[in-house]
């Protein structure tokens, strides 16, 4: 099975290898001015963006390489690929052509078939997954760190699309969205109709995911810090994924504006102690709510599990067609 | 070597076309006493035919005397019948062709002909007679 | 005689449509099987039922003791089948696809299959899909018989081809099954071009069998009866008739069995395969529009 399997999709694996080269060679290209300019700004000394001059070159770090977050987000359809080119078409194609009635004719079963051919291109979409998230996470990793610094959620290890790309998530999602491809096959027998369900779907699923899901692993943590005129942010550290930063009074009441908050401190804006201490009598607080960045393989843990538990559940379906429906 | 030949279409099971090819090359003297059929594989190959219809045309060949199976030889031809003096073949043929010429003009067609010739054969007896 | 291969009340439904339907037989090893019927009678249907390719709504089918589509392992091995047209990966060459079956088969022999594509200067090379209707006729059949099957199963094989391939392709096929001893089932909507290569006969006609019989004893038994119009009931309580036609000038009727007195009014001829097939497909088709009519019996 194994050399039917190579000399029947190789042009698609090559194709889809061929794309994850690239990326590859875009990122690595990247890498090398991302870490130039960041020795460059020295950098690697700054741990926060509390001095003046780490905070104005955080920034202007952040500001040169900042469009690198899009190149990434357009990376995430990577995973649709596999289903797309090499899932949907592994059943449609042997129907619509009428090649089943000669391969399921040999002397090996179909579930031997479907089996072998799962296994191998699985596997084999999961290592050109592995490899490229390798590579991204090792060519953004100087952009990573300071927008952690920052704490901008557009490349955090957290968010999407760094975390969809990359530890076992990108193999989850890869390995669902090969299964809705082939699922797609089994049950439409028609390729190109199964290629854009499987585009579809694999959306569907992934996006309620991330942005309702995710948020909602583990609860977030909580910090809240005196409000003064010199800073009115909690301490968060490096690299968290801040959901939601805010003030809170004494009484629980949480603002989003500080002029809302204090409005009732409004008549002592032109004395700054009387201020101060009027936000103490209210009990002014600002309070941040984040994920911190440790977190990361606990998330991924989760929602891998929900990927890989939907594709072995399509995997199932479509093998119980292949087996049952399409006889 | 005799050559075989097949038709699809004429309504003759493939082994009665077979022996009728036996027969009449032995009669128009392509085949002679001695001379080797073709084996059941090389007949096979030759029109794509299935081998027990050649193993039955040559068994009932056999059983009507015309040719023996000499073992791990072949097939061969065992007798031929008395030729037919090539003089009354030809004069048959002569009176023949003047009687399908007055059946044209009589206004038959090449099938009532045929049908004609087939009852009148039949009734004659002649019909019932193997080639001696 | 074994039977190496066997269906009980054999049946698959389409939806609403019954595509065979109480298939019962019995079929012959070391046999050549003629499968004969219209398009649509149920051919491909059964040869898929045998195959495993389809499941059976109802009732059983066993070949070489097993049950194809319950136990594939057992049975693909045994058994050779080459779809309607032919199917093949197109771009795969003839080369391509003998690797594909010694991979795929536990058997395989293919010097035989490279002598005969030789011979017929079939390109190994060259994609099948680019190869003419007769070549890729020939790499199917090769891949089939290098399977060193028990049973080689032909649906269809000669339609798409000219004379010549036709002729080919039988060469290469009788070849081989002599050979081998192996059973071959070939269909076909076309009786002539099987008569020559097949000594056993299956009938199908609207999705149900409607003979099986040597070739041999059909031609024995059959005959064709003509003479003036006559009470048909009377017939049909003397001979088993097959189906039967009046005219106010006369009477014909096909009908089955050894010799018995006949009327001498009445007028006896032999039947060819053709005739007699049709003589069958007709009664089905009466059978499928008046289940009850009298002309119809048995």
């Amino acid at each position: 099975m194994s050399w039917l399997i190579w000399r029947q999709h190789r042009i698609e694996l090559l194709f889809v290898l061929a794309t994850v080269c690239l990326c590859s060679a875009f990122l690595a290209f990247e890498h090398i001015s991302l870490v130039g300019t960041y020795s460059d700004l020295g950098l690697g000394k700054c741990t926060s963006a509390a001095s003046p001059a780490c905070s104005s070159n955080l920034q202007a770090f952040a500001n040169q390489f900042g469009w690198l977050y899009v190149g990434i987000y357009w990376m995430l359809l990577l995973p649709a690929m596999f289903g797309i080119f090499i899932g949907a078409p592994l059943i449609a194609r042997e129907v619509e052509s009428g090649s089943y009635r000669f391969v399921w004719t040999q002397s090996v079963t179909r579930t031997r078939w479907f089996l072998s051919k799962v296994v191998a291109l699985i596997v084999g979409a999961i290592l050109m997954t592995a490899a490229l998230s390798a590579v991204i996470s090792w060519a953004l990793w100087p952009l990573t760190r300071v927008e952690g610094i920052l704490l901008l959620p557009t490349l955090n290890v957290l968010t999407t699309p760094l975390f969809d790309l990359t530890g076992a998530v990108a193999l989850a999602a890869t390995a669902l969205a090969l299964s809705l491809g082939i699922l797609a096959g089994a049950l439409t027998r028609q390729t190109v109709l199964a290629m854009v369900l499987t585009v579809i779907v694999f959306t569907a699923v992934r996006i309620p995911v991330a942005s309702f899901l995710r948020p909602h692993f583990a609860s977030p943590v909580v910090t809240t810090a005196a409000v003064s005129l010199n800073s009115d942010v909690p301490v968060v550290p490096n690299g968290a994924w801040l959901m939601k930063l805010g003030f809170i009074d004494g009484e629980g009441q949480t603002f989003d504006l500080i002029g809302v908050a204090s409005a009732r401190c409004q008549p002592y804006a032109a004395d700054p102690t009387a201020l101060q201490q009027c936000f103490r009598e209210i009990g002014l607080r600002s309070f941040a709510e984040y994920q911190p960045a440790d977190r990361y393989w606990l998330f991924q843990g989760y929602e891998a599990a929900i990927y890989a538990v939907l594709a072995a559940t399509a995997l199932l379906v479509a093998w119980s067609a292949v087996r049952w429906r399409l006889a | 070597m005799i050559q075989f030949s097949l038709n699809d279409r004429s309504g003759v099971p493939p082994y009665i076309q077979i022996i009728q090819q036996v027969k009449q090359a032995i009669l128009l003297g392509r085949l002679d006493v001695d001379d080797r059929l073709p084996a059941v594989r090389e007949v096979v190959l030759q029109i794509a035919i299935n081998p027990n219809t050649v193993f039955k045309a040559y068994r009932q060949l056999e059983q009507e005397g015309l040719v023996e199976l000499r073992h791990g030889q072949g097939t061969f031809v065992r007798r031929t019948p008395r030729p037919i003096p090539a003089r009354a073949f030809a004069a048959l043929r002569r009176s023949l062709m003047r009687w399908l010429a007055s059946a044209e003009e009589a206004g038959l067609d090449s099938d009532m002909v045929q049908a004609l010739f087939a009852t009148t054969l039949q009734d004659s007896g002649l019909a019932g007679q193997e080639s001696a | 005689m074994t039977a190496i291969a066997e269906a009980d009340n054999l049946g698959k439904r389409y939806g609403a449509r019954w595509g065979l339907k109480g298939c019962t037989l019995s079929l012959p090893a070391g046999r050549a099987i003629a499968l004969v019927g219209p398009n649509g009678a149920g051919k491909t249907t059964l040869l898929q039922l045998m195959v495993g390719l389809l499941r059976p709504t109802e009732g059983a089918v066993r070949v070489c003791g097993h049950e194809p589509f319950k136990q594939p392992a057992d049975v693909l091995p045994r058994v050779a089948f080459v779809a309607q047209d032919q199917p093949l990966y197109s771009n795969f060459t003839a080369e391509d696809l003998m690797t594909l079956g010694a991979h795929l088969n536990r058997r395989w022999d293919d010097r035989l299959v490279r002598d005969r594509l030789r011979q017929l200067r079939v390109p190994l090379d060259r994609p099948v899909g680019r190869l003419s209707g007769g070549q890729r006729a020939q790499v199917a059949l090769g891949l089939s018989l290098a399977k060193q099957a028990d049973i080689v199963i032909l649906d269809e094989p000669l339609a798409s081809l000219d004379p010549l391939a036709r002729q080919e392709f039988l060469q290469t096929l009788m070849e081989a099954v002599t050979e081998s001893g192996a059973t071959l089932i070939l269909s076909s909507h076309i009786v002539d071009e099987l008569e020559r290569v097949c000594d056993y006969l299956v009938i199908l006609a609207t999705a149900r069998v409607q003979l099986t019989i040597a070739i041999d004893e059909a031609l024995d038994t059959h005959k064709k009866l003509t003479g003036p119009p006559s009470d048909l009931l009377a017939l049909s309580s003397i001979h088993d008739v097959v189906v039967a036609s009046q005219t106010p000038r006369q009477m014909t009727a096909v009908v089955k069995g050894s010799g018995r007195m006949l009327d001498p009014s009445w007028e006896t001829h032999a039947m060819s395969l053709q005739e007699i097939v049709l003589a069958y497909l007709t009664r089905s088709r009466q059978e499928e529009a008046e289940p009850a009519a009298e002309l119809a019996v048995r």
